[in-house]
């Protein structure tokens, strides 16, 4: 099995942008291609204007959270030798943007840090990567020895394989020398990141649109999707076994993505939006949803880090999110009370209700515990989990009934669990 | 701007002691686990309480900072 390949399936809804250049189901965009696609790096020319062409451009960052990139660099503290960090550790199991960008179109990557870099004078880039996806570690390598005399120095750091060790001030702890766990905020990494130094860091699909922005400008990237969030975003759409990436303009209905991936959300039992530490949507729901962050935001949905998860019409959305919770619960840094002795408390809870018949005390008593998670430590972890559980119970009162009267009959398991070799029967 | 007084929980060094809630459970109430839930803004009356809370923490987990917020209109 390939699991992690870079070379997944990909789509494009309107004009591609970071996926222009892939003509096959298996190329790579090389350095010569790259620069016959994009045209030769551009340069921003100082701060002030990284700053300026960033704000107008809308930029919001790709991570999750959608912070505008120019007001990031805005925070930038004043300080010589900064330090450029693309974060691409992706940990999410059924995610594949990051595999697919550096994988398939590195340089777009490499670009944008380097531009964002050369504007503040940094000292060096470093592309943060996940350990256990040795082929976009491969292909990083690859396309930073294509590349001659780049105006920042470029290095490789590979973090541990643990979903937290993704989290930002994890990242920044990891490069620096440490542990690969959430520190407490502030310090915020614009401040004092890696070693100390003040660090921009984003997620590797904001710094591949930077490298576009630097080249045709703030408008042309306005040109593409809704006021508030400009531009394309990259989607992974899967159910559980099969992955697309697909590329879209913002505001695109959520239903055209899935469509253009080749799935159907009449088909799927319930949708995971936004990550496994995301939120469960009905089809009917999806069915109304764009690619709009703020919209998206304002019915308690959000996208996270890109991705649509289609449960197949066989499996249970409780089973998964007791599967689901239960691993993420493992996940944990081990450092905050509540999320080291809540987490496991709300995947047991989460089992019960999944597994053998309940009431409506078990709902309310795992309720109460995501409730209470919810905030408190130093990462957003335990929120995750939180937004995952609450979504899953609110989800269908009728299902939860049926469960509750231990009448589910779905055996399947759908979304895989990193470790759990075979995904099967329970 | 006024100057509220918030608690502040250091979650990598809490050890759920549960300390704090003795002192000021006016601002401090434990969840199922023991662990500190604190409220927004410590009230004006509690501010003696809530420091005794953070000078009592064997963990030095608890810290009373004082936040800016925007006056609100008169009602």
């Amino acid at each position: 099995m390939n699991a992690h390949s870079a070379f997944c399936a990909i789509g494009v809804l309107g004009s591609p942008r970071l996926l222009a250049g892939l003509n096959t189901p298996t190329d790579t965009v090389g350095f010569a291609m790259h620069e016959q696609v994009h045209g030769p790096l551009a340069r921003f020319g100082s701060r002030a204007n990284l700053e300026r062409v960033l704000l107008d451009s809308g930029l919001r960052g790709r991570g999750g959270a959608g912070f505008p990139l120019g007001r990031k660099i805005a925070t930038l503290a004043k300080r010589r030798n900064p330090v450029v960090v693309v974060n691409a550790s992706e940990g999410e199991p059924l995610s594949r943007k990051d595999v697919v960008l550096l994988g398939r179109v590195p340089h777009l990557v490499i670009d944008g840090a380097i531009a964002v870099a050369d504007a503040i004078d940094a000292g060096e880039v470093v592309i943060y990567l996940h350990e256990g996806r040795p082929e976009t570690v491969e292909a990083v390598r690859a396309a930073l020895a294509e590349r001659r005399g780049d105006l920042v120095p470029v290095r490789i750091v590979e973090g541990p394989a643990r979903y937290v060790a993704g989290e930002a001030s994890a990242a920044i702890s990891f490069i620096s020398g440490g542990e690969a766990l959430p520190t407490k905020k502030p310090p915020q990494p614009t401040d004092r990141g890696v070693r100390g130094r003040p660090t921009v860091l984003s997620n590797a699909e904001t710094f591949a649109h930077t490298a576009l922005i630097v080249r045709h400008g703030a408008q042309w990237f306005r040109s593409v999707g809704v006021e508030t969030d400009p531009g394309t975003v990259l989607l992974t759409v899967t159910d559980g076994t099969t992955h697309v990436v697909i590329e879209a303009p913002t505001g695109t209905p959520l239903s055209l993505v899935v469509n253009r991936a080749g799935g159907s959300l009449e088909r799927a039992a319930a949708v995971l939006l936004g990550g496994y530490a995301g939120t469960w949507a009905t089809p009917d729901q999806c069915a109304t949803l764009t690619l709009d962050r703020n919209a998206l935001s304002a019915s308690g949905f959000a996208l996270g880090v890109g991705q649509i998860a289609l449960l197949p019409s066989d499996a249970c959305y409780l089973s998964e999110t007791a599967r689901i919770s239960d691993w993420l619960a493992g996940q944990t840094a081990g450092q905050c009370g509540p999320c080291v002795h809540g987490l496991p408390d709300i995947a047991a809870g989460m089992r019960d209700i999944a597994t053998r018949p309940t009431t409506n005390k078990a709902a309310e008593t795992v309720w109460r515990w995501a409730d209470q998670v919810d905030g408190r430590g130093a990462c957003a972890h335990p929120g995750g989990v939180s937004r995952l559980v609450r979504s899953a119970l609110a989800l269908s009162p009728e299902h939860l009934a049926h469960h509750q009267r231990g009448l589910c009959r779905a055996t399947r398991a759908a979304f895989p669990i990193p470790g759990v070799i075979a995904v099967g029967q329970r | 701007m006024d100057v509220q007084l918030h608690l502040v929980v250091d979650w990598i060094r809490c050890r759920g002691h549960g300390i704090c809630a003795e002192l000021a459970p006016e601002a401090i109430v434990l969840d199922d686990w023991g662990f500190p839930m604190v409220k927004a803004a410590v009230p004006r009356d509690g501010e003696r309480d809530a420091q005794r809370a953070c000078d009592a923490c064997p963990s030095s987990a608890l810290t009373l900072v004082e936040v800016d917020v925007p006056v609100s209109p008169k009602r």
